[in-house]
């Protein structure tokens, strides 16, 4: 099974638009650093801006895995 | 399930007309219905942009070419309050939100820490407050100064005013030396 990381990074380095902003670089840097804490930290403040809580933001990226690989 | 972007393309007006048709459709700023909170936009791109399933979120090493805006990304609003996180560019680029009366321009972009950062432009020459010019304050307190001077100063003297004080004490003190060294000398 393919490692989180791996496939954190390679989806970054799929999309150079979002790669090269701050935010993008900022998470490369934890990907690569192996940060879990900062990149907890950045997705909590991501989505303590876009006011989603965590519990809804799990479940919709699951909802959205699920369909986008037809499992 | 029908694509947020329909409902954002009317949204936006002229705005997702300009540029090709995938970039009006890419990124997840563009705003869904507004009520709803939810990361479908940003789903629903990544699909767009991967339409192979099993390749979603990109795992191909295959780059896609940097897109460049050929528009500003932003719209009209009301106030701050108006704007939504889904409608500032995620790659690093501004969204520009000019408020309806034409007083103020938000540029909003996302910071590396995940939140959003906003300049705010205000009209210069609107309703604004006088600002406090320091020089025309000093030049103003001179012409007071010189003013109250000129009330001082009786009628008819010179401009210039004598004042010989030193002078004249200097001359008096002088003339009393010599005169003690006269004194002493006989």
């Amino acid at each position: 099974m393919i490692s989180p990381f791996v496939f954190a990074e390679k989806a970054l380095n799929a999309n150079p638009k979002y790669k090269n902003s701050p935010m993008g670089q900022q998470l490369m840097n934890c990907i690569r650093n192996r940060d879990n804490a900062a990149g907890e930290q950045l997705a909590n403040n991501i989505l303590q801006t876009y006011g989603i809580n965590k519990d809804d933001a799990i479940r919709q990226a699951s909802e959205g895995l699920t369909q986008m690989f037809h499992l | 399930m029908a694509s947020p972007y329909r409902t954002g393309g009317a949204y936006y007006g002229n705005y997702v007309n300009y540029g090709n048709q995938q970039q009006s459709t890419t990124g997840g700023y563009y705003p869904t219905n507004q009520g709803q909170t939810s990361i479908d936009g940003y789903q629903n791109n990544m699909l767009q942009q991967n339409p192979n399933p099993g390749n979603a979120f990109g795992i191909s090493t295959q780059t896609q070419p940097q897109q460049q805006y050929s528009y500003i990304p932003g719209r009209m609003v009301r106030d701050e309050q108006d704007i939504i996180a889904k409608e500032v560019p995620m790659d690093g680029s501004y969204g520009v939100f000019v408020q309806q009366d034409m007083q103020t321009i938000y540029a909003k972009t996302w910071g590396n820490d995940g939140y959003i950062h906003t300049n705010v432009y205000r009209l210069v020459n609107g309703q604004q407050e006088p600002q406090n010019d320091p020089i025309a304050e000093i030049l103003n307190r001179l012409q007071r100064i010189e003013e109250r001077l000129g009330e001082t100063k009786p009628q008819g003297s010179n401009d210039r005013p004598k004042n010989n004080y030193r002078k004249n004490n200097y001359r008096k003190n002088n003339y009393q030396n010599k005169n003690q060294e006269e004194v002493k000398n006989d």
